[in-house]
């Protein structure tokens, strides 16, 4: 069956490919783009023939590859923050191009954007084929006979943001590194996934929680990928932040909708992280002191001719060895903190093949000690009570990267990932006396962990001119401990009670999937990519089969703006049991399985992307996504409290349905002296799950109706960045009894009316921030970061309560991170 | 050092110091209803409680939600069979229900509109059980017994059971539910309640006639054994309200704990009237 669908998937896309004769010789220019300062690989940096109005956009390993006709073509390559740079030559065979582009500043932008340094010719050219037109008033399809012209093109096509309109996914957001690491952040910590949920369709549990919800979709359906590895817990802290080290990173890129067909397992969202592969010329890092966390980063070479890198981000908090280690006593001990740690190595076998390995571990630990003495019959008993909570994450991954033919790109992964929780709880006793020792210990320990072992190979392949197709397979396979209770109890010695409770083995999911997608460029101005994701998951006798349509388009008008569309269909074989509102510790990983069957996704989404005056760049996208089977906790249940009998999790949940819709607006500014952006979002999510709500529809806990948010930095002068984030929203929506009566059995229950029947109050928030550069000698540079987080304290509220201990009931709201402030002091060498 | 743990100690209070500000509400007008409760037994005179709803600020004790002097009408196939009398709490008619028939609770009181309740009684239900003190010896070598609980389903019905199994220890006088340990597919997918009780439906042995097998373990069986096997068989209504109230009873009101939407069959009010057929055996 499943070999069957695959060869009919085939024979249809041969039969569409082979319809497309070729009317003039094209060839294919390929190669990688980095940074000439660093050699890291830039991802997202755009490749533009002007002649034919062809573009291509560097995948996450920096390659590119661009069919164009024959004759001399000119090559632009830019990448944002860097010089542009054309590369004239003669097309007239397939050519692997390797360039490099030089770092600029925001003021060498205004001066000149581009570089000549590298140029290896400008020549006079008279072009003319089916995709030509000479138009004098266009830059862009002037032939190039002078430098002055060259400067004229590039502005143009800068200014007209060529890329933005001719990428053709819809729904993605380059996130802003720069711009982010400008941002106010909590405590003087730099926050890469707080920061994403200032963008349009983004948004934030509550403030202490690190959740993230994007269009409507719960946190678990969101993948994020480190170096092409799934991560299952982002949180440090209890939530307060993430794993994401900023300063390691080299791309972020969000996606929300018109998902490559390359990936899949996730209904909502993809945030695909690149970590830095290091610097080729040297050794040079940057050491950050927040008043959280010491922060280390170093990266270069580790074989003189630069073809070996590596770059290790490492982070370990202190708050245990500044606040709580001095408060300790031999009697009471407790502590709370986290390291990660991120390594990655990259060797360049030749100038076609790159080996990539990575590491990152992560780690919270939260524990106590506490020891109290008692005489009874004149003799010292002593109790001690012990606390142990640790989660984290472990995943590594060694990737193949090969440039087979200047048509053909190829890569190669094998992953592993673990995700972990553990909760430890210990009650002893010792009772001396002269002639009797008396000892006793009694441990409980819960724990459950997810681990995923995953095999994949990806193929770019430029077919010819008008279709460029990525295809491949994965396969991964999942380990689930949804939850164990193991106890122990130790006397004198002698161990008893040494019982596990819940499932005492892991149990295993498979999941194979092959996808191929086509790229096809009708015309100059219409591309579309079609393809689908073939799956089979496989969980215990269940077995499921999935074929996942993809469709997007982008229809360009005059290089002006661009009209984008998308279908997507996706699946999800996994779920998460989590409560939303408290710490995220007893989130466990779930398959799914013949009761509680995978969820799904339909999605389509519409939008416009337009390139404004004075560099910004708008966008506006519709959506609407439909839920089939998701799962929903059924009534009454609480998730924190099911620790023994976790292995009956399909006891406690429900499937239903669910609609999501809603419009974003996006206007950003990403160059100049002031950047940043507003966005906003007007959305509805709703869900329907028959046992839940009187089988009535109900809001998403998250539904939010109004989402807005302004980002901004501006530099004052050589030494200071000013920056402030507001942020309004919708509260979001709880359950709040609205009367009481008396049930069957006497007992007083409360009367909601509905689910997610009560609106909380509107969430404001201001944040502001100022960094201070210092240049000294002995460093690149240095300085302040200083930021107030919530400045005016304004009591947003993560939920209400009623209180009925009182003589009266009364209602309050609970409210985080009031006014916190922050300071961090980071030198780079 | 100490200014810089003085600094850390303010900002770490500041992160984790939860604010909790006294709110008003901000809730609609609350329309107090009339709730009417009651479980129609075919062993038992119809007897129902009737109360009011409160909102949920109201500073109120039990006796607060009772109304005592509210009509009570209860019709059976659509027939008037007389009003229920107020009598220590509950309205009762000295009659009792019949399998497989239809019945309206109405009640008005004061200002209230009228509360209709509608309900339909369950089929008759009989049971056979029976008890062998010996099937075999467990791993420590003490004999296992086994009881037989046989039913038979009513067809095309959409039926849900409770069964709850007592046993009598001598020692200690008192009655205990016996833990269920059972391979049948009943037990696997559905819950056990907090009174010992498990509650199914009959959806894997729907118009058949099922047999189940529960073992008994030595203790049980010392001296005279003694059990008693109760089923009730009610409608899926009836059913998913007392799985809500167990629920609700057993997670109580806290925050993250999903909220119990309590499902009702009453008209113009709140409540809940359920029908039950029992079938009760006791074995000595």
């Amino acid at each position: 069956m499943f070999l069957k669908l695959t060869k009919k998937l085939l024979l249809v896309f041969l039969l569409i490919t082979s319809m497309n004769s070729i009317k003039a010789q094209h060839f294919t220019i390929s190669g990688f783009i980095t940074d000439s300062q660093t050699g890291e690989v830039l991802i997202g940096a755009y490749v533009f023939c002007p002649q034919t109005g062809m573009g291509s956009v560097t995948n996450n390993y920096g390659y590119y590859a661009l069919s164009i006709p024959n004759g001399t073509k000119n090559i632009m390559y830019m990448n944002e923050g860097f010089f542009a740079k054309i590369d004239t030559t003669l097309i007239h065979m397939n050519k692997h191009v390797d360039v490099s582009l030089n770092q600029m500043t925001d003021e060498d932008f205004q001066i000149n954007p581009f570089d000549t340094s590298n140029q290896t010719k400008i020549e006079v050219e008279e072009i003319a084929n089916e995709d030509d037109t000479v138009n004098t008033d266009d830059p862009v399809k002037v032939s190039i006979k002078n430098k002055p012209a060259v400067n004229e093109l590039i502005k143009y096509v800068l200014k007209r943001n060529f890329k933005m309109i001719d990428r053709i996914e819809n729904g993605y957001i380059e996130v802003p590194g720069i711009q982010i690491s400008r941002m106010p952040s909590l405590g003087g910590e730099i926050d890469v996934s707080r920061a994403i949920k200032h963008l349009p369709g983004v948004q934030p549990s509550t403030e202490m929680t690190n959740g993230m919800y994007v269009r409507g979709g719960s946190q678990d359906q969101n993948l994020v990928l480190i170096d092409g590895v799934p991560i299952y817990n982002m949180n440090h802290a209890f939530g307060l932040y993430s794993i994401f080290n900023s300063e390691s990173i080299n791309s972020i890129n969000l996606t929300k909708s018109g998902f490559s067909s390359k990936h899949g397992g996730r209904l909502s969202a993809i945030t695909d992280v690149v970590m830095k592969e290091g610097n080729k010329s040297g050794i040079h890092g940057i050491y950050l002191n927040s008043l959280l966390a010491f922060t280390l980063n170093l990266d270069g070479p580790l074989s003189r001719d630069g073809r070996t890198t590596f770059s290790i981000a490492a982070r370990r908090s202190h708050w245990d060895i500044f606040f709580l280690r001095p408060f300790s006593s031999d009697s009471n001990k407790s502590s709370i903190a986290f390291y990660d740690v991120n390594l990655k190595v990259s060797h360049k076998i030749n100038d076609r093949n790159k080996l990539v390995f990575s590491i990152l571990s992560n780690r919270d630990r939260l524990f106590s000690i506490n020891k109290t003495t008692d005489v009874v019959n004149n003799n010292r008993v002593l109790y001690e009570n012990g606390t142990d909570v640790r989660w984290g994450n472990f995943a590594g991954s060694a990737k193949l990267n090969k440039v087979i033919n200047e048509k053909l790109f190829s890569s190669t992964t094998f992953s592993y990932s673990q995700y972990k929780a553990q909760f430890g709880f210990s009650f002893g006793s010792s009772f001396d006396s002269a002639n009797v020792t008396d000892y006793s210990k009694l441990e409980f320990k819960y724990f459950n962990f997810i681990r995923d072992y995953m095999l994949k190979v990806d193929y770019d392949y430029v077919l010819d001119r008008k279709h460029t197709l990525m295809f491949g397979a994965n396969f991964s396979l999942k380990q689930f401990m949804p939850g164990t209770t193991a106890t122990k109890y130790n006397r004198n010695g002698v161990i008893s009670n040494d019982t596990f409770y819940g499932l005492s083995k892991s149990v295993n999911s498979k999941e194979t999937a092959l996808y191929l997608e086509d790229e096809y460029k009708i015309n100059k101005d219409l591309k579309i990519t079609f393809g689908g994701r073939l799956v089979s998951y496989i969980y215990k006798s269940d077995n499921f089969l999935f074929f996942e349509p993809r469709v997007s388009f982008n229809k360009k008008f005059d290089n002006r703006y661009a009209i984008k569309g998308s279908y997507t269909l996706m699946n999800q074989s996994i779920h998460l049991l989590a409560d939303n509102i408290n710490a995220n510790l007893t989130d466990r990983w779930v398959p799914a399985t013949g009761l509680s069957k995978p969820e799904r996704s339909h999605q389509v989404s519409l939008g416009i992307s337009k390139p404004l005056e004075n560099d910004l760049e708008f966008s506006l996208e519709g959506y609407y996504k439909y839920y089939n089977r998701i799962l929903e906790l059924k009534e009454g249940v609480d998730i924190n409290s099911g620790l023994l009998s976790s292995s009956e999790w399909e006891n406690k949940v429900l499937s239903g349905t669910g609609k999501n819709y809603g419009l974003e607006a996006f206007l950003h500014k990403r160059r100049g002296n002031t950047t940043g952006w507003i966005s906003y979002t007007l959305s509805w999510a709703k869900r329907n799950t028959p046992g839940v709500n009187r089988d009535q529809d109900y809001y998403f806990q998250f539904d939010r109706r109004h989402y807005v948010n302004l980002v901004a930095q501006t530099k004052l002068d050589e030494k200071y960045t000013a920056s402030i984030n507001v942020v309004f929203s919708t509260g979001n929506v709880q359950s709040v009894p609205i009367g009481k009566y008396l049930d069957i059995n006497g007992n007083v229950i409360y009367d909601y009316s509905e689910k997610n029947n009560y609106r909380l109050n509107n969430t404001f928030r201001i944040d502001v921030g100022i960094t201070k550069i210092r240049y000294k000698e002995w460093a690149a540079e240095s300085g302040y970061r200083f930021s107030i987080y919530n400045i005016l304290a304004r009591n947003n509220p993560a939920y209400v309560y009623i209180d009925n201990s009182g003589k009266k009931p009364q209602a309050y709201q609970r409210a985080f991170l009031l006014f916190i402030p922050g300071v961090t002091y980071y030198i780079k060498f | 050092m100490k200014r810089s743990s003085f600094i850390l100690a303010l900002v770490a209070l500041s992160i984790f110091a939860a604010c909790s500000k006294k709110i008003d509400l901000d809730l609609p007008d609350y329309n107090s209803k009339l709730v009417i409760n009651g479980e129609f037994d075919t062993d038992k005179d119809i007897a129902v409680t009737v109360s009011r709803s409160l909102p949920i600020m109201k500073i109120t004790d039990s006796t607060g939600y009772l109304i005592m002097n509210a009509t009570v009408k209860v019709l059976e196939n659509g027939a008037s069979i007389g009003n229920a009398t107020y009598f220590s709490g509950q309205y009762v008619l000295a009659q009792k229900p019949v399998a497989g028939r239809k019945y309206s609770v109405e009640v008005t009181s004061g200002t209230y509109p009228k509360a209709v309740a509608n309900l339909e009684m369950p089929k008759s239900l009989s049971t056979v059980s029976s008890y062998k003190d010996s099937v075999g010896l467990d791993a420590d070598g003490f004999k296992v017994g086994q009881i037989t609980l046989t039913f038979a389903d009513d067809n095309n019905v959409k039926n849900y059971y409770k069964l709850l199994i007592r046993w009598y220890n001598a020692s200690t006088l008192q009655w205990y539910p016996l833990n269920i340990v059972s391979n049948d597919i009943i037990f696997l997918n559905n819950d056990k309640l907090s009174d010992g009780s498990y509650a199914f439906s009959d959806r894997t042995f729907n118009g058949r006639t099922k047999t189940l097998t529960f073992q008994t373990t030595s203790s049980m069986g010392r001296g005279t054994p003694k059990f008693e096997i109760s089923v009730k068989t009610f409608n899926d209504e009836y059913y998913q309200y007392l799985l809500q109230t167990d629920d609700y009873s057993q997670s109580g009101n806290a925050i993250g704990v999903e909220p119990v939407i309590i499902r009702s069959n009453v008209t113009n009010g709140l409540g809940m009237v359920g029908g039950i057929s029992n079938a009760k055996d006791t074995i000595f």
